[in-house]
Formats: C-alpha cells, structure tokens, sequence
C-alpha cells in the first residue's frame, strides 16, 4: 500500500516537471522568434499593423476607412509617411494569432488589434512585447492581461450621455416616462454597461420608470416579442431604452403591429433612447421615430487609435493607456446637423 | 397438388473466410413437402451454408440450382425473392413498432402512396392464422413475450409465400405449448407444400418431425439420409467423430458432506419468490429446475442483489463463521454467468482478451503497481483460452465474432480468472453445440473436484440429469421439491408442475 | 406490477400537460394580460418560424441521431438569400427557391458525413453547426440587412384570426404527422431509430432514410428562415443562434426520444408552446432578466430527464422468464 502511494506520487512528480518543460520550451519558441530592431532615433516613417477579426460590416469598414482618413491627416501634419499592414481573420482566432505573428515577423512599428477572442489576444501580446512591438487593442479589451493601450467605446457613459439627454428631452415635454428596456446579452460586458449608465440616471433624474427589462440576448425574435408584451402587460408604457439601435428595424415593425408607431411630435409618440447611431437607428432618428442615441462614433475612435498608434510607434508614451471614446449625443432635432456619422455615410438611406 | 415443384440444390460450396475452410465442396439438397434437420457443431459450417442460401454470404464457388436453373443469392431481399425465407435464432425485432410493421416492414400495402392500415391487418390476420396464433396485428412488439415474438419471425418469413423456409434453433426461447404448436405449424408447412431446413442442437426434437437428416462436420458433410436411418447415437457419433456416449459426463460426486457454505432462509419477493428456503454444500452441484416463468432467474438475481427482496436472510460460511451476507455483498464472492450471454456478460466489441481479463484486473497489475503488465495479461489470458479450449484466431479477436459455445466459455473464463467459491450458472449451456456442452459440463465438475460450490439454472433437463449432486424444483416463485441424484426425468417434471410441497421426495 | 407500470407511464405522458396548465394559470393570475386572445395569437406568431425550422430536426431525431447545425443552416440559407435578393437583386422567386436548395444541400452534406464518412452524428452536426454559420458571415450575413419591401410586407398578413406564418407551420405540421404515421418512409424512420441494426437486418435502407431525414431537416430550416426574415423585416447576424439548444429541448419536451424511435411529430407543437408560454408569461410578469436562461435551463433540464426516465423505465419493462 505504501509501495503503491510512493509510486503514484513520483509519477505524478514526473508528469508534472516534463509538462511545465514543455510548456516552457513552447513559450519559448512561440516568443523567441524574431530579433527585433529598436530604433529610439526620430523616424521619418512608420509601419502600423492592423489585425481585424474580421471584416464583414459595415462598421468595420467605416472605422478602416476613417483610420486611412485620419493617418493621412497626420502625415500631413507630422511630415511622416503611415504605411499600413492589414490583415483580416473572418473571425477565427488561430487564424487572427497567425496574421499577428506575421505582422510581427515584417517588423511593424506598433500593432492595432481588434481581438476577436479578448483572452487568447494576450498571447499575441505576449509575442509583440517579446520583440519589442507596441500593442494596442482596438474596440475589444483584452482579458488576463494589460497591454500597451487600448481605444475604444465608453460604452456605460455612451449610456449616461443618453440618458441625461433623454430626462431633458421627458421633462421638456412634460413628460413622467414609463419605459420598458431591451437590454442585450447578460454575458456581454458593453450590454452590461449600458444597462448600469440608464440605471444610473434613472435614479439621479427620475424623469422615468423603467417597469420591464427583457433579455434579449440579440435575439430578433426578443425584440419584437419583447416589445409586444411589454406593452400588453404594461398599456400605460411610453417610452423605450433599447441596449442597441441596430435592432430599431424590428422593434419598428413590432410598434406597428400595435399601432404604437408615431414619429415626435405626433400622437401617441413612443419615446425611444437607445445607442449606436447604427445604419437602422440612423434610419430611425432621420425619420423622428426614435428620440435620442448616443452614438458609437467610428470616426472618433479611428482619430484616436491613429494618434496613439503614432504615438507609441515613434517610441513616445502616452498620458493615457485606456481611451475611452464617449460618443455624441444624436437626436432627432440634430441628427441632420451631426458630422461624421458612419451611419449616414455607409448606410443607403436618402431623405 | 402444387402448382410447381420445387427442388433446391446446392453442388459443390466452396466458403473461406480468413484462416478457415468454412465449407469444403458440399452438396445439399432438398425438395418441396420434405423437413430436413441439418445437425452440426459450431464451426461445422452449417450456419455457413444456410446463411449462403439467406444470401447473407456468398459462396466462393460452387452452384446453387432451383430446378435444375442455376441461380444467385446476392442479399436476403433477393433470397426473398426466390423464394427462401430464414427464421433466425436471434430475435430481430423492431421492439416499438406493431406487429404488423415487423411483419412488413418492406410489403406495406399501400394505397395513394399512405399505407393501407387495413389491409394491412388482414394480410396479418391470414398469415397468423396459418401459424395458429391470435395474437392482434395492432399490438406492440415489445408487449409481448420472446416465444411469441418468435412466432412473429414465422410470420413474418411467411409473408412472400416461400418454397424454402430456414429454421435456426427456433425453439431455444419457447414454452413447451409453444414448442409443440411450432412443430404443428412446420407439419402443416410441409402439407402445404413448402420445403424446410430445420437446424437444431437438440437431437429429441428431430424425431417426430423431420424426414431427412444431414450431418455435418468441419465444413464437409459427414452423412445424409432418411431420419430412420439415423439413431440418436448414430448422429451424436457422426457429429463428433468419436463414440458420443463417452461425452456423457457422468458426475463424480465431490461434496464435503454437511461442509454448507451458503443457506437462505426465507427470501421473500412479493408476486415473484415464495419463501424460498436452501443451502449449498461445498463441491456441490446443485440444479435448479422448473419451465420457464417459475422464477429460477430471479432466485438467482435476487440471491445477488440485482433486483429487491422483501424479506429473507442470506448466510455465507467461510471456515466453519457463518456469517449473514447481505445479497449485494454476496455477488462480490460470487461467479455470475447470466442468462443472456450477448447484452449482459460480454462486451461484444471488445476482444477476447479484454473480455477475459476484465473481471481481474488487479491481478495484471506490474511491477509499478499502476499500469497492467501487459505481458502477464497475455499469458493469464492464453492459458485460460487453452484450459478451456476456446476456439479462436487470436487473442485480439472480437468476442462477438465468436460462436455461442465459445462465447461462453469465455464468461466462464473470466471467472476462473476471479476464483471465486461459488458460481452462479444461469443457461450456461443453452444453445451451443454438443462438443462444447460436453466442454464446459467439464470445466464446471473440475470446479467441484477444487471445492467450488456451483448453482446452476438450465431448462434442458436432459443435460442435467446425471450432472446435479441435488435437484431443487421450481413452480411458481417457489421450491416445490428437492431431489437427489438419483432423480429422473419424470419425478423433475411432475414435481415442476406440481404445487408447492414440503420435504424431500425419493 | 403491470398496474403501476401503466400508472407511470401515463404520468411520464399527461403529466407534461398537468405542467402546463399550472404555468398558465400562474401567469395568468400575475398578469392579466397574458390570457388575452391577443397575446395567444401573437405568441404563436413569434413561435412560427421557429416550430418550421425545427420540424425537420424531428425527424432526424426520430432516427436516433441529433442534428445541431439546424440553425446554422438557416443562417447560411438565409445569408445567401440576402446576399441575392438585397445585393444582386435576383428575383423573389429565384431568391427562395436558392435558400430552400441551400438548406437542402447543407442537410445533404450533413447526411453523407455521417452515413458515408460514418463520422457520429453528434460531432458531425457540431461542426457544420460552426462551419455553416461561419460560411455564412463570410457571405455577409453578420449585418443587420432590411429584407426587399415585397417580402417584408407579408409579415401582417392574417388567415383568419391567425398569422399567415402561423397557419403554414401548424400545416406542416399535420403534414409531417402524416407522413410519419401513414408512409412507408415514416415507419422506417421509426425503424431506424427503434433499432437501427435490426431495421438493417430486415432489409430497411437505414443510410438512406438517415441521409434523407437530414436533408429534410435542412430544407425546413431554410424554409423556416424565410418567414423568420419576413417577421423581423430583417436579416439578423444571430439568426438561428441557439435554435440547435433550444430545438433539441422543444422536442424532448414534446415527447420524441433522443433515443430514437419514440414519439409523435405533434409532439412539436406541445414542446414549442411550452417553451414559449414560459418566455412570453416572463416578458409579461416582467421577472429580473437573469431569471430567464436559468428557468429556460431548468426547463430544459426537467425534460431531459424526463426522457431519460422514460426510457430507463423501459427497459426495467422487459420481460423476463
């Protein structure tokens, strides 16, 4: 009995040490790999490397586009030519790994990634550090480690922002809010957020209610059914805070189905907050369905990740690792005037 | 008169698989209105030629002519078409579904593409009829008892309207009703013009029935003929190549007398066992009988545990310290062969080795005391395939592979693996051929001659007889009488027919 | 013993029903809005093109295999037919008839890995539940696309009190309880899943009909796709998503084993509206929202084991000698 105890502890001993061996000896190769050249002289010209998980919304070629847009701007300024090095993973994430090791490999001046898997991005951070690249994350944080800066929405002020630009708007009119709130997936951090942002004003402001909270988890189906039963359950509801407009189409067709649909300023006006200024929320704002939306600016975040790129890639640091863009106020009385809306400029919809 | 005679023949089959001449050049014949009994060990390569006939196999050379035109089997729906319909002996049931669908499964009527329910159930109806039975073609399959399921197989094999029909083992699962009524549904077969091929271990039953017998062996035929021409030792002599009555185990008893080394009182399971009061002397044999439905299964597994009792005590004596054992301790100490060898002893995919050295793991255990000595496994398992004269290519072969007789033996190997002191045998000799009976009757008396205590369950009397040192009978949930060695054949039947009575009978 | 048998079993049967009924009427006592006509109406509207897109999964089901990439395939028919309607501009009818024969070769694929390639079910459809799904953000199905107004417009169009989409699923439906009660192809669907080596030994096509119930399924997850776009008015990039979780669940709960063999088509429509009732009375009694996918779960849960207990039950019912 003792024999067999001593036994089975040596070879668990054993396994142990050959596997942190290994795993070490692994590390090692994966990080090792390139020998990297630092250049702390002044450049005349930098390398950005752009990782995107992938690249089959609009979104993401509004932000591409801007950055462009913005890198151009800057060498005007700087004097300094921006080359760009893209790649896209059509999100997965070896493959998004893989394409970081490549930008690592051709010596880029500083990497710009938008993680498609928050957690395993920090082994491609690992691997930049390793050969010296700036690393910055871009929209997605990165979970388990800190890289070097991160750009991206401020997605609980996103909420705020709406919210106080809401309670105005309520008491403007006049208005004691009853509202039912869409909220997003309860696993995802920015949903989350945004929930905590109109809680928060709702209890400072008070010019609303929320009675009913839905899960949708992005669930076309929750949309519309969600809003159909709130307003069965809750005839005296009047206003609405969906956690994205991108899903307005369909709580659009679900208000119409219970002749709910009014535009500002018409009877029986819904009042509707919501986030993004996305291509159907854009729709919604233009048409003065929906009242208020903060918007997840494409073009502000792109002017930031560009500036820090630069930044770190000239071998500056920055003031702020963490920046957190907080979008603009966008309602239906200024939605015409607002700049730079991706919405407007990659959607279809014409007035 | 038939409308077309019917003559089968088979010249010259050559079958091989991998390593054996499965049959070697045979000739069958066979014609309309005649029952033939085809006899042979596992491995004789009867099921071989009949399974070429069901065109499960095909023949490597060789003819098969159905009058006088040679002709192709290529699978059994077309084995089907020319008229040849096989009863297997394994039951191949659609458990769910009706009666009716197990009998035409692929002859639905139909009408406008529906199947015609109706005239479903009359086509049933007609051929239940044939077969004497009553059962409702609306019924579910898995309602209704193993002898009648096997009489749907019949039924089922009836519904092309065959020349040939096949017959394996058909009556292993059958209550003696059953049996005889199977026997008037062949005879009336025969009236009717149909040509049988009836296989079979149990040489009583062919007499009676059969006109025609053929024996096989090792892939070759031994003899043919008139059933006159072949008395029971005449066969058993054919089959085995040697005098058979030498294969008769006649028992020597071993029994440490008044050494018991397990005594139940009063087990109790309510609707199932009655009072059942025994005990097992060392070295002992001893037979439990009764027909099928008297609870002889359930003695045994509620002695181990596998299902509940209501009441009773159960004592196990090691060294003169009799002990109360409660039953699922009970099955730790003890050999259990089921009765249902396929899905409860073996692990039909796996090999012959790991079958037999999984009940004694411990024992391979090397040096590291962690791993199996792999080694030591593969002599363990070589030596027990010798001792108990399995047949097989090798150790890696898949046990589902093998025949019934071997697969036994290896269940019964595994055991000898353990060493247990008791065994519990339930059927361990029920559908496998001759040679092999004789083969593990062996292994169980050289048990005995090391002090094992065996129970054993068999509802083949003959096999018995002799071979017991004590004979408990039962009817009904309970022991209705217990017998010597000396017991016949008649005093066992009567007494499992009888109701309940006390004390021993001579 | 068989008295107590016969007990149990009708338990494990009606007792789904008994459920149900002590749902409705707590929902109903909390808000009264949940037992409006209305509300029923709706409800089944919403459920529509969900009960067609797992109609199919039944079958397959019913074999005793699993199919997980059923809403993967309704992504990627659907993101095709996007692709066509909203960027080429192909016309409708051509559009749809692409999204229902894209299904129907996604099923195909589906059923030739694991009857030819003889890869198992289980991880068979778990990888072309990614692999369809990614195939179909490639074709642009990650956006939030409106659907061409012609299509959208039919999403208010009633046939009598009840939604159009909700008439076209009950009917498929029936059609299907036909076909697996009345056809030859549905007893040996039962066959396959009863006990697939027998069926074979009996002379049953199993491959075929396994092959076949997989194409099925696809083609009613395309099929339902369409009328899951015409409710929303959009193309959605989580189309489907979860549909394989919750189908499975719909139809456990529905009584078809996943055991194979066992059960009723119609089934569906009981597993479906009890898993909806419970969503839609939530909404109306308006629970905190992290309730719901531990209820949901719980539901899930209950029915499963349920099944399991069903067919423990069983075979405790052999008989013995």
């Amino acid at each position: 009995m003792r024999k067999n105890r001593i036994k089975i502890f040596t070879g668990l001993l054993i396994f142990v040490l050959v596997f942190v061996a290994c795993t070490t000896a692994a590390a090692e190769t994966f990080g090792a790999d390139e020998t990297v050249s630092e250049e702390p002289t002044a450049k005349s010209e930098i390398t950005i490397g752009l990782s995107w998980n992938r690249k089959d919304l609009q979104l993401i070629e509004a932000w591409e586009d801007y950055m462009a847009l913005h890198a151009k701007a800057l060498e005007d300024e700087k004097g300094v030519t921006i080359n760009w090095v893209i790649n896209v993973a059509d999100g997965d994430v070896t493959r998004q790994a893989s394409n970081i090791e490549d930008l690592i490999s051709q010596g880029v001046d500083v990497i710009i990634a938008r993680a498609e898997d928050g957690a395993a991005i920090c082994a491609s951070y690992n691997a930049a550090k390793e050969a010296g690249i700036p690393f910055i994350t871009f929209d997605r944080e990165a979970q388990g480690c800190t890289v070097d800066a991160h750009v991206g929405a401020d997605s609980f002020n996103q909420a705020v922002s709406a919210g106080e630009a809401f309670a105005d708007l309520l008491e403007a009119n006049g208005v004691k809010g009853k509202c039912i709130e869409l909220l997003g997936d309860l696993r995802d951090q920015n949903a989350v957020n945004r929930s905590e942002g109109w809680a928060k004003v709702e209890a400072e402001r008070g010019a609303w209610e929320t009675v009913l909270q839905v899960p949708t988890e992005y669930n076309p189906d929750i949309f519309i059914s969600g809003t159909k039963n709130g307003f069965a359950s809750n005839p005296d509801v009047n206003c609405m805070f969906i956690v994205t407009d991108a899903g307005w189409g369909l709580v659009q067709n679900a208000l119409d189905e219970i002749g709910k649909l009014a535009k500002t300023g018409e009877e029986g006006h819904i009042w509707i907050a919501s986030q993004d200024v996305d291509i159907p929320g854009y729709q919604g704002l233009m048409e003065g369905y929906m009242d208020v939306s903060t918007s997840y600016d494409a073009y502000y975040h792109a002017l930031e990740v560009v500036k820090a790129a630069y930044t770190l890639a000239m071998g500056e640091s920055l003031e702020n690792n963490i920046i957190l863009v907080p979008g603009r106020v966008v309602t239906s009385e200024n939605v015409r005037d607002t700049t730079d809306l991706w919405a407007r400029d990659y959607g279809d919809y014409q007035e | 008169m038939n409308n077309s005679h019917f003559k089968l023949s088979m010249q010259n089959i050559v079958k091989e698989f991998p390593g054996v001449k499965a049959l070697d050049k045979v000739n069958f014949e066979i014609e309309q209105g005649k029952i033939m009994a085809l006899i042979g060990a596992n491995g004789a390569g009867k099921s071989t030629l009949m399974n070429i006939l069901g065109g499960i196999h095909q023949q490597d050379t060789g003819e098969i002519l159905i009058n006088g035109k040679i002709i192709t089997i290529k699978d059994p729906l077309d084995a089907s078409k020319k008229g040849i319909a096989f009863v297997h002996q394994e039951l191949t049931a659609l458990s769910k579904l009706r009666i009716m669908d197990n009998m035409l499964i692929n002859d639905y009527p139909t009408k406008l593409g529906l199947i015609d329910d109706s005239e479903a159930k009359v086509i049933c109806k007609k051929i239940l009829k044939r077969i004497g039975s009553d059962l409702a073609p609306e019924d579910l399959m898995e309602d209704i008892g193993p002898g009648d399921q096997q009489m749907i197989e019949i039924a089922r094999a009836l519904v092309h309207k065959p020349k040939l029909i096949l017959f394996d083992e058909p009556t292993s699962s059958l209550s003696k009703k059953e049996k005889d009524n199977l026997f008037k549904v062949i005879k009336k077969l025969r009236e009717d013009g149909v040509a049988v091929v009836y296989i079979t271990h149990l040489l009583d039953e062919i007499y009676g029935l059969c006109d025609e017998v053929m024996v096989m062996r090792n892939g070759r035929v031994v003899s043919s003929g008139l059933i006159d021409e072949f008395p029971k030792d005449r066969i058993i002599c054919d089959l085995s190549g040697e005098d058979g009555r030498k294969k008769n185990v006649t028992k020597k008893s071993f029994i440490v007398k008044d050494d018991v080394v397990l005594v139940v009182e009063d087990l109790n399971r309510s609707g199932i066992l009655h009072d059942i009061n025994l005990s097992l002397n060392k070295g002992e044999v001893l037979g439990i009988w009764g027909l099928m439905g008297s609870g002889r299964t359930e003695l045994v597994r509620a002695l181990v545990g596998l299902d509940p009792i209501e009441s009773g005590t159960i004592y196990s004596i090691c060294d003169g310290h009799k002990k109360q054992i409660a039953p699922h301790d009970l099955r730790q100490l003890v050999g259990l062969v089921t009765e249902d060898r396929r899905n409860e002893g073996l692990f039909q995919p796996m090999t012959v080795a790991i079958n037999l050295s999984i009940a004694n793991l411990k024992a391979f255990l090397g040096k590291s005391g962690v791993f199996i000595d792999r080694k030591k496994e593969k002599n363990e398992v070589e030596k027990t395939i010798k001792k108990l004269n399995i047949v097989v290519s090798s150790q890696s072969q898949q046990v589902r592979t093998l025949s019934g007789g071997n697969q036994q033996k290896v269940i019964l190997g595994r055991w000898l693996q353990r060493n247990p002191e008791l065994f519990f045998l339930d059927e361990p000799i029920k559908g496998i051929d001759v040679n092999a009976k004789a083969e593990v009757k062996n292994i169980i008396h050289e048990l005995t001659i090391s002090g094992k205590s065996i129970l054993i369950i068999s509802s083949e009397i003959e096999e018995l007889l002799g071979f017991c040192d004590r004979y408990l009978v039962m009817n009904r949930g309970s022991i209705t009488a217990e017998f010597p060695h000396t017991a016949t054949k008649e005093q066992l039947m009567e007494a499992s027919l009888s109701a309940r009575e006390k004390g021993i009978m001579q | 013993m068989k008295n107590t048998n016969i007990l149990i079993n009708r338990l494990l049967k009606y007792g789904l029903y008994f459920a149900l009924l002590i749902i409705i009427v707590f929902f109903a006592y909390i808000a009264p809005s949940f037992i409006t006509a209305n509300n029923f109406i709706d409800m089944l509207h919403t459920l529509a093109p969900n009960l067609i897109m797992i109609s199919g999964l039944a079958f397959v089901v019913l074999t005793g295999a699993i199919d997980f990439s059923v809403g993967s395939i309704a992504f990627l028919a659907a993101s095709i037919g996007t692709y066509l309607m909203v960027v080429q501009k192909v016309p409708l009818i051509i559009t749809l008839s692409v999204i229902v024969l894209s299904a129907m070769i996604a099923g195909f694929l589906n059923g030739i890995i694991v009857e030819v390639i003889k890869v198992n079910p289980l991880i068979t459809t778990f990888g072309t539940m990614l692999a369809y799904r990614g195939l179909g953000y490639m074709i642009g199905g990650a956006k939030y696309t409106p659907i061409p107004e012609s299509l959208a417009q039919l999403h208010n169009v009633k046939i009598g009190f009840l939604y159009m989409d909700t008439a076209v699923a009950i009917l498929i439906v029936v059609i299907l309880y036909l076909i697996q009660y009345r056809t030859v192809f549905g007893r040996h669907l039962m066959a396959v899943g009863n006990d697939r080596e027998n069926a074979r030994k009996l002379g049953v096509k199993t491959s075929s009909i396994s092959i076949r119930a997989f194409v099925i399924s696809g083609f009613f997850a395309g099929f339902g796709s369409i009328f899951y776009m015409i409710q929303g008015g959009y193309m959605t990039p989580r189309m489907g998503q979860g549909l394989e979780f919750t189908g499975i669940a719909i139809v456990v709960i529905g009584g078809i084993s996943l055991f194979g063999g066992e059960g009723s088509i119609l089934g569906l429509l009981t597993g479906i509206f009890t898993f909806y009732i419970v969503e839609n009375g939530l909404q109306h009694i308006g629970v905190s929202p992290y309730i719901y996918p531990f209820l949901r779960g719980g539901i899930i849960f209950l029915a499963m084991y349920a099944d399991s207990l069903k067919t423990k039950f069983h075979s405790l019912r052999k008989v013995r000698t």
